[in-house]
């Protein structure tokens, strides 16, 4: 299975559902160190919520977030994400990762990649990267390797399969390895061997090992399934999976 | 306006060669329908269908006119379904699209042209008053195979549809208020329901109700409209592939089979509603 | 008091029932007053044409379609009330050279129209997770030929008024953010209904909250 390393950092101080609408001013007791993430914002000498969530925080780091669901994807430098290749150019790709601006993905984001040796992608085709560069005024640029170790690390091209669209946060849950979904992963492995390529723009592709069609719609339809299940739910449906 | 962006081709080639081996995403027959639900009211003429994840809203209304000079005796039957960004979000307001045109146009000759409706008896006073009839079509979401949808809700809301009634008195007309009297209802000649096929692979691998990805790989398509009597209203096949003579043959065997299946539905929701009145 | 036809008190709103993510677009709602409901949809930020471009900020297009008929000029200026109500909100400096494209459609009508679609807008913003400093309710009023001020009217109520009076208020000041008015009243009048409809706003808030609480609880049943 491709995953990612980048696990989540789980939550363990709120316990109870704290949600806020856009609007609501957090109370911050200490400013020291303060850190915003995703949700929130500064104005003037208070900290106001800009989206619709559940509100979070981190003593010890004294972080705070708004932890909430959506269909469109932002980028955010990191992200692994999947993109459809929509322009061919001499020195770089365009991809459309679903957000508002498609992704420049360079000719030379590929390891071991020279003038002369450029990978070859057709306008429709499906690649896994990296967002290197994502910034509010400036198209989002990806990347197919680490330029680090000019290694691919389970990026590129992704070949047959089918594409998963789910919500955000469906994808966090995933690539987070909760587990009761990886548990359900587990369960779905144990009969087809599959290749997972999670994005955190909403798609996920799956290949089965046997590229067999009727197994291959059997596994989109129990991770769908899964997407609107809790836990508990989850597991039922691991349950009835053994029959 | 927003541009949308078509399927990956690892997406067009799954789903082709799924239905290749007659397997479909939603585990459906290949000569099967999505679920069909209807709700009505809480006014008259008022149905909104959902099929699938396609959903469209149809609203009724009717006003007194003049008639047309060459059709003194006849009322009018007017259709509105301008798209809108809701479903499409690559639709200009104001600036209608070529699929609109298209949907329009079959949903016009399955309506209107098929005579379903009686609009003699929309007459009220000869070359003076008729009854005009609307209907606002109104997409809300699209997976795929509107036209089926937008039919269906069109029929079913003129099928739920009741008119003020009236007296006439020479040439002095009354209407009279809901309140005062009892709503009069259309009469309806028969229901036109709509069935769309679409082909793959010249022709040779054919399905029902095509979802919007399916949509987006088919090299052809026909509307079939019937209705329960197993008559053929109207037929449009707007270029696409070339069609062998047995296949619409056979599509045509299958189109009569789903308009009875699909005018059960309206029906028995038309039945529930009127329970429930 | 006199009684109205539904037996509310004058000062009473509609049942509200507000349902979200109901469609396919990236944001959607529902908002309905007892037999008046509009669905809203919201989709961006997403790629804008070139020529409605704005280098600094997202920009907001607002399409709203009648229930009956072809769009016309009242349509259109409620899509200018729609727009110019939402942009002081919206934190469209987030999301530069992007759309965020707003469709209203009326459902049912059965009188104030454009505060349903004001509150269903709202909601739909919130689905789609579009960033916004604060969030907007709307409510209607009239002052019938009694000199009664009635809430959230039906459109039976709104015939043969005084004055029909839409105010629009935000959350976190609760100060006023749209009004219109027509016909004929007095300054007391209008500040009466000013009164009314903002603590009528304080409870729509508290119905949106409770739908995007009941949203979450079925969410993250997790942390519950």
């Amino acid at each position: 299975m491709t995953s990612n390393e980048d696990k989540m950092e789980i939550d363990h101080e709120g316990t109870e559902l704290d949600v806020v609408l856009p609007g609501d001013p957090i109370n911050i007791a200490r400013k020291d160190d303060l850190k915003l993430g995703p949700g929130l914002t500064l104005t003037q000498d208070s900290v106001i919520c800009i989206k619709a969530g559940l509100l979070k925080h981190f003593n010890k780091k004294n972080k705070w977030y708004v932890e909430s669901n959506q269909k469109r994807y932002i980028p955010a430098e990191g992200d692994p994400v999947i993109g459809i290749v929509t322009y061919k150019g001499g020195e770089y790709y365009r991809l459309d990762i679903g957000s508002a601006h498609q992704a420049i993905l360079p000719i030379l984001a590929f390891p071991n990649v020279n003038k002369k040796s450029r990978p070859i992608l057709n306008i429709g085709s499906l690649v896994y990267a990296r967002i290197t560069l994502a910034n509010k005024d400036m198209e989002p640029e990806v990347a197919c390797c680490n330029p680090k170790t000019n290694k691919d690390e389970g990026f590129g091209e992704l070949k047959n399969g089918f594409v998963i669209k789910c919500s955000l946060r469906y994808c966090r849950r995933i690539i987070s390895q909760e587990t009761e979904i990886c548990s359900l992963l587990k369960k779905l492995g144990e009969k087809h061997e599959i290749n997972l390529a999670i994005g955190m723009n909403g798609r996920i592709w799956i290949r089965l090992k046997s590229d067999d069609t009727r197994d291959t719609i059997y596994c989109y339809d129990v991770i769908k399934r899964a997407e609107n299940l809790d836990n508990d739910d989850i597991s039922e449906l691991i349950n009835s999976l053994n029959d | 306006m927003v541009k949308e962006f078509e399927s990956s081709i690892n997406e067009k080639d799954f789903i082709l060669q799924g239905i290749k081996e007659g397997l479909r995403l939603d585990n459906r027959d290949k000569y099967d329908f999505r679920q069909i639900g209807i709700t009505f009211g809480p006014d008259y003429g008022r149905s909104e269908v959902t099929l699938g994840n396609t959903r469209v809203l149809a609203k009724v209304s009717c006003e007194v006119t003049r008639p047309y000079q060459d059709r003194p005796a006849e009322g009018m039957i007017t259709l509105n379904t301008e798209l809108s960004p809701m479903a499409f979000p690559s639709v200009e307001p104001g600036r209608p699209s070529e699929e609109e045109i298209l949907v329009s146009r079959i949903l016009e000759k399955a309506i209107k042209r098929s005579r379903s409706i009686d609009t003699e008896g929309l007459c009220i006073v000869a070359n003076e008053k008729v009854w005009s009839i609307r209907v606002d079509m109104h997409f809300l979401d699209h997976d795929g195979n509107i036209i089926d949808a937008a039919c269906i809700a069109a029929i079913s809301a003129l099928a739920h549809f009741r008119r003020p009634d009236i007296t006439v008195i020479g040439e002095e007309v009354t209407i009279h208020s809901i309140e005062q009297r009892n709503p009069v209802p259309l009469s309806i000649h028969h229901m036109p329901i709509c069935v769309t096929f679409a082909f793959f692979e010249n022709g040779e691998y054919v399905v029902v109700d095509p979802t919007l990805q399916e949509e987006q790989i088919r090299q052809g398509d026909m509307t079939m409209t019937l209705n329960v009597h197993k008559e053929i209203c109207a037929l449009s096949k707007a270029g696409g592939t070339p069609l062998k003579m047995e296949t619409i043959i056979n599509c045509s065997q299958i189109a009569t089979t789903r308009a009875k299946w699909i005018t059960e539905q309206i029906q028995a929701a038309l039945d529930a509603e009127k329970s429930k009145k | 008091m006199a009684t109205r036809a539904d037996k509310r008190s004058s000062s009473t709103i509609r049942p509200i029932s507000i349902t979200t993510s109901l469609l396919s677009r990236d944001g959607s709602a529902s908002f309905s007053f007892g037999n008046t409901k509009v669905i809203c949809s919201v989709n961006g930020p997403a790629e804008v044409k070139l020529r409605d471009e704005k280098l600094d900020k997202a920009t907001i297009d607002v399409v709203v379609r009648p229930l009956v008929g072809t769009p016309g000029t009242k349509d259109k200026t409620h899509e200018y009330i729609l727009r110019s109500t939402f942009e002081g909100v919206i934190q469209s400096g987030l999301h530069p050279r992007t759309q965020i494209q707003i469709v209203s459609q009326v459902m049912m009508d059965d009188g104030s129209i454009i505060a349903a679609a004001i509150n269903a807008t709202t909601m739909a913003l919130i689905d789609a997770g579009i960033p916004m400093k604060d969030i907007v309710a709307a409510i209607s009023c009239v002052i019938s030929k009694d000199d009664q001020i009635l809430l959230d009217p039906t459109l039976q109520e709104m015939e043969n008024v005084k004055s029909f009076h839409t105010f629009a208020f935000n959350k976190t000041s609760s100060s006023l953010l749209f009004c219109e008015s027509l016909g004929l009243f007095t300054d007391d009048q209008y500040f009466n209904c000013y009164e009314i409809c903002n603590a009528a706003a304080s409870a729509i808030f508290e119905k949106m909250r409770e739908a995007v609480t009941n949203k979450l609880q079925e969410e993250y049943h997790i942390e519950s």
